[in-house]
């Protein structure tokens, strides 16, 4: 099931392709050589998609903690743009462990404060790279 | 109560001002829009170690941003706020590049401050083809119309558009075959694989094999191979400029200070040594002036883009 | 008179000053290679600033030890926490990982240490010895021997094809296929950018590495995830080093020519080298199956070659005064901003700096040997860190890296959605590796060809010698295979 629709999602992907490099084609041909990739890669999808795949019940189901764990990422990364690096790298180093199911706080809460401020300093100093 | 406020009004007043006066509050940042070891980069890195020397106040960092010929570093000067701390390194080949990219507009959020080095564009062919002239070129590509091979960096920059102006002047046809970098052209002239490149002088030194067979400069004593000897009176005098620029709404005060930096740098043996090695002309050109010759580039530029 | 001057650059190199830079620069090029996002070029023009002041020759001692250690440093990351620190390392995680996995980090990490080294060695021997006549080599490629030589490499999706080539070959072109996202460099057109400026100079390369690689890794990891093992690295007995590498002599002696050339030729660098030296030793090794499962080969294979390909790279630097790479032009510019003329001059003008450098690249490959395997006693008791810290740490250094690329958040944002595509390439057995060798041939492949067309037409591709053989030795590596298969 999540095989089939991680290759339906790949064959959207290049139909996305082939259909912008194709409604350019006629105007340049500096379009040819992605609408020549994504035939050949539809085609390789296409294969692929009616194939038979082995089921093993584990790799059916998306995982619940990679998905929660891609969505405090995400929202990370929305909070890094939006408030900089320090106080949104503290709240995930606290927050990934701990959903993690790792019990030591004292230790997470130690090391969020070491490896955040650490790295921003070192960055800003040494390399002379400020973070955002 | 009101008086307590009044006097935080004031003070806080006097704060801004205050700020305002004491440029530069915080490390100032000259953005170059190419990879490290570029021209433009090199120029920076050169003029901010020269600046620091003067006893600037406060570090000045390099930060590349490289990206779409200029426009990446031109956006993320524009976000920046308009204190002074953020300088856009730029050349020509970035006002062309935005024009390309029928961005020109973005050029109404900069204040251009000034443009410090002139570079004259050349033709330069390798010594082992037997192109030493420029006539000899001209007569090449009339052989073989539109097959002659221009190598420089990508389309749509100083170089290219020079190519097209040399074209247009010598009627001939010819193809631009564009690489990543000046370097990797460079590289392509001397293995042969191309009949012309179009660059500095600076790319012909260290480089015995290769020679500079034109000049757009108008000095033909300095320059007795310049377009202008060989009877090409539209290419007299074409440019690659580097020059530097801030956001609009920069102060009055904030320009004059990096103005008045700019010029001291400058002006240094160190600088002065810099721009000769690399057979470049120092200039200053500043405010109205830089503003009308930008205003003159975008205008030629898009008859040829 | 070529030993006097060998032998001044190695009397400038062993003063206080000389060995000072020396140690300064292989301890920050390793740190340097081993932050994912941070490339040997980004670090070399950090120490930029450092150098001013100082006399061009340890400048230069200082730049061309970060560069060799550099390349090493990426090792560290690629087989520990699968997160390559340099591009060059890739190839690297491949099979590292797979064997921190296995429990044998420390093996994985010895081994890169060594061929590293061996590699560097070799490239700045070849360097001092050959570079004159090894330049001129690598002039004669033109826009269609570079086009072959990208489809050499690209022919080696082979070697990281495992069992389904169909899969390897979709990946390749889902790699080729971002990697064509961008302003077009010969018309200026948009290619799929829809307006977005970030987009103009195509995806980032090392974001999306890392993406794929680190994140992919860390969220396909989670699916597996058991709070009771928490230990991210148990270590099993090492096996003797010295035997392994009695056995593969050959490969490292192999891996170090491919990378040294590979490296010579402007514009194909570190990475290509590691690619193409993989698939290679892949081909004619007689334990092919056990590569990507963990094969030592195959570190050897990488490592040797993207060390190699700095004293490569070197060549076309000091010979002609071309960069060889993304870390020469830096270097480059780095002369200039000395007052020196890049070129062949250097060799009449500024002798000691030039051996200065030979001596400095060789002997910081002896200080790599030192400092990584002290290191790696290190690394491997950080690596007993839980795993519910390590990840974090890990998806925090990698958004970082991202940025510092181009100090554009955009770019970790590349990376997070890498991530996830490198999830799924794992769930459903798409090799990344498939998908890296597409972004980093794509434009080596698509610019040369069309510019080899724009100058010769399609004739000129099987006209020219070195275009022919690589083009012809790519066809071996592609239909060999699927004979062996079949007998």
């Amino acid at each position: 099931m999540i095989e089939k629709s991680f290759l339906f999602f790949l064959l959207l992907f290049s139909v996305f392709f082939l259909f912008f490099s194709g409604i350019n084609l006629e105007k340049t041909d500096v379009f040819l050589i992605p609408f020549i990739y994504s035939i050949v890669l539809l085609i390789s999808l296409l294969v692929l998609f009616f194939k038979k795949i082995e089921k093993t019940s584990e790799e059916s189901k998306l995982s619940k903690k990679t998905l929660t764990i891609i969505s405090i990422t995400f929202l990370y990364l929305l909070f890094l743009n939006f408030y900089g690096f320090l106080m949104p790298t503290l709240l995930f180093c606290c927050i990934t462990p701990i959903s993690l199911n790792n019990k030591n706080y004292f230790t997470i809460g130690i090391l969020s404060l070491v490896w955040t401020f650490g790295i921003f300093n070192l960055f800003k100093y040494v390399f002379q790279i400020t973070l955002p | 109560m009101k008086k307590i406020f009044l006097f935080l009004l004031f003070s806080f007043n006097l704060f801004v001002i205050n700020s305002q006066a004491d440029f530069p509050t915080k490390p100032v940042k000259i953005v170059v829009y190419t990879a490290p070891g570029g021209l433009i980069d090199v120029s920076s890195r050169k003029l901010a170690k020269i600046i620091k020397e003067q006893d600037f106040p406060k570090p000045i960092i390099i930060e590349n941003k490289k990206g779409a010929g200029g426009l990446i570093a031109l956006n993320h000067v524009i976000k920046q706020k308009s204190d002074g701390h953020t300088i856009f390194a730029l050349t020509s080949s970035v006002i062309s590049k935005v024009v390309g990219a029928g961005k020109e507009s973005l050029f109404s959020e900069l204040k251009f401050l000034g443009r410090i080095v002139k570079d004259y564009e050349c033709v330069i062919t390798n010594k082992k083809s037997n192109l030493d002239t420029i006539e000899k070129v001209i007569d090449q590509a009339k052989e073989k119309p539109g097959k002659q091979i221009w190598l420089g960096p990508a389309a749509g920059g100083t170089d290219h558009i020079f190519a097209k102006k040399v074209w247009n002047a010598t009627n001939i046809q010819a193809k631009w075959v564009p690489y990543k970098s000046g370097g990797e052209a460079i590289a392509a002239l001397l293995g042969n694989h191309g009949d012309v490149y179009v660059g500095n002088q600076q790319d012909v030194i260290g480089r015995p094999d290769l020679q500079v067979i034109a000049i757009a400069s108008p000095d033909s004593v300095k320059y007795p191979n310049n377009f202008l000897n060989a009877g090409f009176t539209d290419l007299k005098s074409e440019v690659l400029w580097r020059g530097f620029a801030v956001k609009k709404g920069t102060s009055e005060e904030t320009l004059k200070y990096l103005e008045k930096t700019i010029k001291l740098a400058i002006e240094s043996e160190e600088w002065k040594k810099f721009i000769s090695q690399g057979q470049m002309e120092g200039i200053f050109e500043t405010g109205e002036s830089f503003e009308n010759a930008v205003k003159a580039q975008i205008e030629t530029d898009k008859k040829y883009l | 008179m070529f030993f006097t001057n060998l032998l001044t650059g190695f009397e400038l190199l062993f003063t206080p000053l000389g060995m000072g830079m020396l140690i300064l620069g292989v301890v920050l090029g390793i740190f340097i290679g081993a932050v994912p996002g941070m490339s040997p070029s980004m670090g070399v023009a950090l120490l930029i600033p450092i150098s001013f002041g100082m006399d061009p020759t340890f400048a230069f001692i200082l730049f061309v030890s970060a560069y060799q250690a550099a390349n090493y440093g990426g090792s560290i990351t690629a087989i520990a926490v699968n997160a390559p620190g340099t591009p060059s390392s890739v190839v690297t995680a491949i099979d590292g990982y797979e064997l921190t996995k296995q429990g044998r980090a420390r093996e994985a990490l010895n081994t890169a240490v060594i061929s590293s080294a061996f590699g560097g060695i070799v490239g700045v021997i070849l360097l001092i010895v050959f570079s004159a006549s090894i330049a001129k080599i690598a002039l004669k490629f033109g826009p269609a021997e570079y086009f072959a030589l990208a489809f050499f490499g690209l022919s080696t999706v082979v070697a990281f094809a495992g069992s389904n080539a169909l899969k390897a070959i979709v990946g390749v072109l889902l790699g080729l296929l971002v990697n064509s996202i961008r302003l077009d460099s010969f018309t200026g057109d948009e290619r799929f950018t829809f307006g977005i400026i970030e987009l103009y100079d195509g995806i980032s390369f090392l974001p999306a590495m890392i993406g794929l690689f680190a994140l992919g890794e860390i969220f396909y990891q989670l699916e597996s995830y058991n709070s009771e093992k928490t230990k991210f690295l148990s270590l099993n007995k090492t096996k003797s080093l010295i035997s392994n590498f009695f056995n593969s002599k050959l490969t490292l002696v192999k891996s170090s020519l491919i990378g040294t050339f590979v490296g010579v030729i402007p514009g194909a660098g570190a990475t290509v080298a590691s690619f193409i030296s993989y698939g290679e030793v892949k081909r004619c090794s007689k334990q092919k199956d056990k590569f990507g499962k963990g094969s030592l080969e195959g570190i050897m294979a990488s490592e040797a070659a993207n060390s190699s390909s700095v004293g490569g790279a070197l060549v076309p630097l000091l010979a002609l005064g071309i960069p060889g790479s993304a870390t020469d032009a830096v270097l480059l510019g780095a002369l200039t901003l000395h007052g020196l003329v890049p070129g062949p001059e250097l060799f009449q003008t500024n002798v000691s700096l030039v051996y200065g450098i030979f001596a400095a690249v060789l002997f910081a490959n002896i200080l790599i040997i030192f400092f990584g395997l002290l290191g790696n006693s290190l690394w491997l008791q950080v690596l007993k860190i839980p795993k519910s810290i390590i990840y974090t740490l890990i998806i925090t250094l990698c958004f970082i890296g991202s940025y510092t690329v181009q100090n554009s958040l955009f770019d970790a944002w590349v990376c997070f959605a890498f991530g996830i595509l490198g999830w799924f390439l794992k769930k459903y057995k798409i090799p990344s590796a498939t998908v890296v060798l597409g972004l980093v041939l794509g434009q080596m492949l698509e610019t040369n060809f069309r510019r080899s067309l724009i100058i010769s037409g399609y004739s000129g591709f099987l006209t020219k010698p070195i275009c022919l053989i690589f083009l012809i030795l790519s066809l071996f590596s592609l239909i060999i295979p699927v004979f062996s298969k079949k007998t």
